[in-house]
């Protein structure tokens, strides 16, 4: 990356600078082609299915959800459905919530059935969060925290985005039970930038804008 | 960094106000971080997030994990919206202000 700026800054000309940037970073829809052509080739074994995957965790929108839909048709048995399983985590139909049930009951692999029971607890934790207070909003809030804790007993080490499910699922917890619209703000404890130390609640009697930012 | 210009207008016009923008600052580089706040105006407190940048303790308590992330919250410190931006910002800190006049 930072070999890549030095070359892509002393570099004047406009059209070389284009050049320089697709040879090291290309551009993922131009090869979709190919893996399109390597699922049909493949269609029905791992190869097949490791080329949608492929299509859908570089692509967005509705290529990747037309894709994610076509893994789950065609490929509900794969343990390759892993790398998915967070798409269906943030998808609000209903189909979504179907499969991460049956996934989570009937996949034959362990890390299957664990990012399904992840990513369906994050999903009907969205779902509460559109639904208005009642019985049925307390529900979906009562199954997500649950699967949040089935993640934890039965899932705890299985590698999840450079971490494992276990610290996933705890942070989300957290968020679930501490950080939603009308509760307390936790306190935060800390120093700012010349090193002098407060506190989030020196400011209670304040409005407060809390914003998490970086200069990048 | 596009926010910078939104957050500088909003604590201007606040000023005086029970308000304040606080931050949770995740860079890595806190010395480099110095000419940014100089040159961009950066008045409001934030609290530093440590070394490990974007991966330090309180943004990984906080279940931070896109940048920026917003929460606002009412002058008891309950938490009353997440995530808005730009007017959406504006409205919902005017409205929490006017209810403390309530």
């Amino acid at each position: 990356m930072a070999k890549f700026m030095a070359a892509y800054q002393a570099e004047q000309d406009e059209a070389k600078r284009n050049k320089l940037l697709e040879e090291t970073y290309p551009n993922p829809t131009d090869y979709v082609p190919r893996f399109r052509a390597l699922a049909a080739q493949f269609k029905g074994t791992e190869a097949g299915a490791g080329a949608l995957v492929w299509i859908a965790t570089k692509l967005y929108g509705d290529t990747q959800e037309a894709t994610v839909d076509e893994l789950l048709r065609d490929y509900k048995d794969s343990p390759l459905l892993e790398q998915v399983m967070h798409f269906l985590g943030q998808r609000e139909d209903d189909e979504s919530r179907v499969h991460l049930r049956s996934l989570l009951a009937d996949s034959p692999h362990r890390n299957v059935q664990a990012g399904a029971c992840h990513a369906l607890a994050l999903n009907l934790r969205g779902l509460a969060a559109d639904t208005k207070r009642g019985e049925q909003k307390e529900a979906l809030i009562a199954e997500s925290r649950a699967l949040f804790m089935r993640v934890q007993n039965d899932f705890d080490d299985v590698p999840y985005h450079g971490r494992t499910l276990g610290e996933a699922a705890r942070a989300e917890l957290f968020e679930s039970d501490r950080l939603q619209i009308g509760m307390l703000a936790p306190d935060i404890e800390g120093a700012d930038l010349n090193g002098v130390a407060f506190k989030l609640s020196d400011y209670r009697g304040k409005v407060v804008v809390l914003d998490f930012w970086g200069n990048w | 960094m596009a926010m910078y210009p939104h957050e500088r207008s909003l604590v201007k016009r606040l000023a005086g106000e029970p308000f304040a923008l606080i931050g949770v600052n995740s860079d890595k580089d806190l010395e480099a971080l110095q000419d940014v706040l100089l040159e961009e105006n950066i008045t409001w407190r934030s609290f530093w997030n440590g070394p490990e940048g974007t991966s330090g303790p309180i943004s990984t308590q906080w279940n931070v994990r896109g940048w920026p992330t917003i929460y606002i919250l009412d002058h008891e410190g309950k938490i009353r919206f997440k995530g808005p931006r730009g007017k959406a910002m504006d409205k919902a800190v005017d409205k929490l202000l006017a209810e403390m006049k309530e």
